[in-house]
């Protein structure tokens, strides 16, 4: 692995909250232009490791390198700098605005008028949908307002979003979830579509099915510990599920019993 | 879902109510129609000159109740401000002999100050803002009464009344500076990130801060802003007459509210624009003056207030598809 391009890097994270190790001592490794399936049950830390990746929060120990230089992640928009974007499934848009305004939101195209920046909405609505067409979303009108959406266009919409604004690193928190069949599916192709653009992609869920569609990549975690990481051609799903729910760690004598953790499935 | 979303088709009554002003336009309407019929004094010069000044007032303060609460906040204080703001004018110029013109900035400024209590209330000790916001509007009351003992302060210098009884093309200064603040603040909302940004806030403040805004800055902003338009619009009120009333602004702020939420703004934040408010106070003083004009008994009007209040909250929900179609 030591060979491949590494993209983003968390070395050695540690998060602590109030005593608890939400993340302890993980190493998680994003190879360039790969999709990396981050898998895990509730309370594994998915959630944890990607807050700090996109730099929402700062780890108690351990550091992050983005293209082999280590960074010091201060907030979110930092991590957007460096070409770290996230979708969170719940927070990624506005219901109030339109798309295009989404899209937009923060880094609006404005021009300057003497001292006032002056939002050029035409402009937006034009690039966004040139890049909505470019990935494959038809909306004919990004000047409609996201409440209205359909929740396949709206999860379409937020990938969209994150995806506008880099050329390297997106992070996607459960794009698929309470989706149905033909929106998932649509989902998940907009993913390999990215990836063909050179992005590198993490991309988290429960569900194994679409982390086997896409992902090159498998990590999981369990409990705050990374259990293991695998490549595509050397595992199945079967090995998968056993490292997520711990039957992996009850092999080595570690883990307590085995939960019931297929619900994923 | 097909990948070419189908757009769902509105009938036209639907259509009719994504107007946001609507709310308000149709009763105003129906107001003026009858306020003509039944007084030919109604609808001359003067008389809609003089509702205007008195809607001046109300949008003044209206425009940052506007921001305020797009943002998803709430200013319970401004009407207490609006009092202050002429008390503090009448210390300054009566008391203390300060030049008119340096009184009314140290007005303004105390708006900024007063509105930025607020703000840190809210921002700062997360104090919810209806009761940060009360807190202040009986503590800025408060100040005045025992500051003045209740007794009005006057008589105000004519340098100042200039400002609040000239005229320019036979029109009040108050309504060109209201008119002013209009296209200012239709701008700011549609056209600067500003705008963009507190609408976007009232809609989701956890996208919106992940977006990489500073929402407590904003929000702090908005109380700012806020303060800063009830003092002006207590400047412009207190100019207007002989003498500092302790008594201004009582009740304004609900006034205000009730025009921005007529006019189509969102007390759930997110949505809402200025000329809907303007609009919403054009209609509160029509409403009054109407129905005088029409001898109604006045008694009646709070009970309209009230009921239009309600029918633009049905409209606001049939326009979110809450009511009426969708499914």
């Amino acid at each position: 692995m030591a060979e491949t391009d590494i993209i983003l890097e968390g070395r050695n994270l540690i998060k602590v909250y109030g005593g608890v190790h939400a993340l302890n001592n993980v190493t998680f490794r994003l190879p360039r232009n790969e999709v990396v399936a981050l898998l895990g049950d509730n309370g594994a830390g998915k959630s944890t490791l990607v807050k700090i990746l996109s730099g929402a929060i700062a780890p108690t120990s351990g550091h992050v390198m983005v293209e082999g230089r280590s960074v010091e992640l201060t907030n979110t928009r930092h991590a957007k700098e460096l070409g770290i974007e996230t979708v969170y499934q719940d927070l990624a848009l506005v219901d109030c605005l339109s798309i295009e305004e989404n899209i937009y939101l923060g880094k609006e195209i404005v021009k300057r008028y003497l001292f006032l920046d002056v939002l050029q909405n035409r402009a937006m609505k034009k690039g966004a949908l040139e890049f909505l067409c470019d990935v494959g979303i038809n909306i004919d009108d990004p000047g409609r307002i996201v409440e209205k959406l359909s929740g396949g266009q709206r999860h379409a919409v937020a990938i969209s979003k994150g995806a506008f604004w880099t050329q390297k690193i997106l992070i996607l928190d459960e794009p698929t979830a309470a989706l149905g069949v033909k929106e998932t599916g649509r989902i998940l192709n907009m993913i390999l579509e990215l990836k063909k653009k050179g992005l590198s992609i993490i991309f988290i869920t429960h569900n194994m099915e679409h982390a086997f569609l896409v992902a090159d990549r498998f990590v999981v975690l369990r409990v705050g510990e990374l259990v293991g990481e695998r490549r595509k051609e050397e595992t199945n799903q079967e090995e998968i599920v056993k490292m997520i729910t711990g039957a992996i760690f009850m092999d080595k004598g570690r883990g307590e019993c085995a939960p019931d953790g297929r619900e994923g499935l | 879902m097909s990948d070419a979303p189908v757009l769902k088709r509105k009938n036209i009554i639907q259509r009719f109510f994504e107007i946001r002003e609507i709310g308000a336009v149709i009763p105003l309407v129906l107001i003026l129609v009858a306020a003509s019929i039944s007084n030919s004094a109604f609808l001359t010069l003067p008389n809609i000159l003089n509702m205007l000044r008195a809607a001046s007032y109300l949008f003044i303060v209206g425009i940052g109740m506007t921001f305020v609460l797009c943002g998803r906040g709430l200013d319970l204080s401004v009407g207490s401000q609006v009092g202050l703001s002429g008390i503090l004018l009448g210390i300054l110029m009566i008391w203390w002999h300060v030049p008119p013109w340096i009184a009314v900035i140290a007005a303004l400024v105390l708006g900024a100050l007063a509105g930025a209590v607020n703000g840190f209330l809210v921002t700062i000790f997360r104090i919810p803002p209806f009761i940060a916001t009360l807190a202040t509007y009986y503590a800025y009351r408060g100040i005045l009464m025992g500051v003045t003992q209740a007794t009005p302060i006057g008589p105000i210098p004519q340098q100042l009344r200039a400002l609040g009884q000239g005229e320019f093309l036979g029109v009040a200064y108050v309504i060109w500076f209201a008119l002013i603040l209009l296209l200012v603040a239709v701008f700011v909302m549609r056209k600067m990130r500003y705008g963009r940004y507190t609408l976007a806030m009232g809609g989701n403040v956890e996208s919106t801060r992940l977006a990489g805004i500073n929402t407590p800055r904003l929000t702090f902003s908005l109380y700012v802003l806020s303060g800063v338009c009830a003092f002006a619009a207590g400047v412009l009120f207190t100019a207007r007459f002989s003498s500092a009333q302790v008594a201004t602004g009582t009740g304004m702020e609900l006034q205000v509210i009730a025009a921005c939420i007529i006019g189509g703004v969102s007390l759930f934040g997110g949505s809402g624009s200025i000329v809907g408010t303007l609009v919403g106070c054009i209609f509160l003083v029509v409403l009054e003056n109407g129905m005088i004009m029409a001898h109604i008994s006045g008694f009646w009007e709070q009970a309209v207030v009230g009921l239009i209040i309600i029918i633009a909250i049905v409209i606001d929900l049939i326009r979110k598809g809450e009511l009426l179609g969708k499914k």
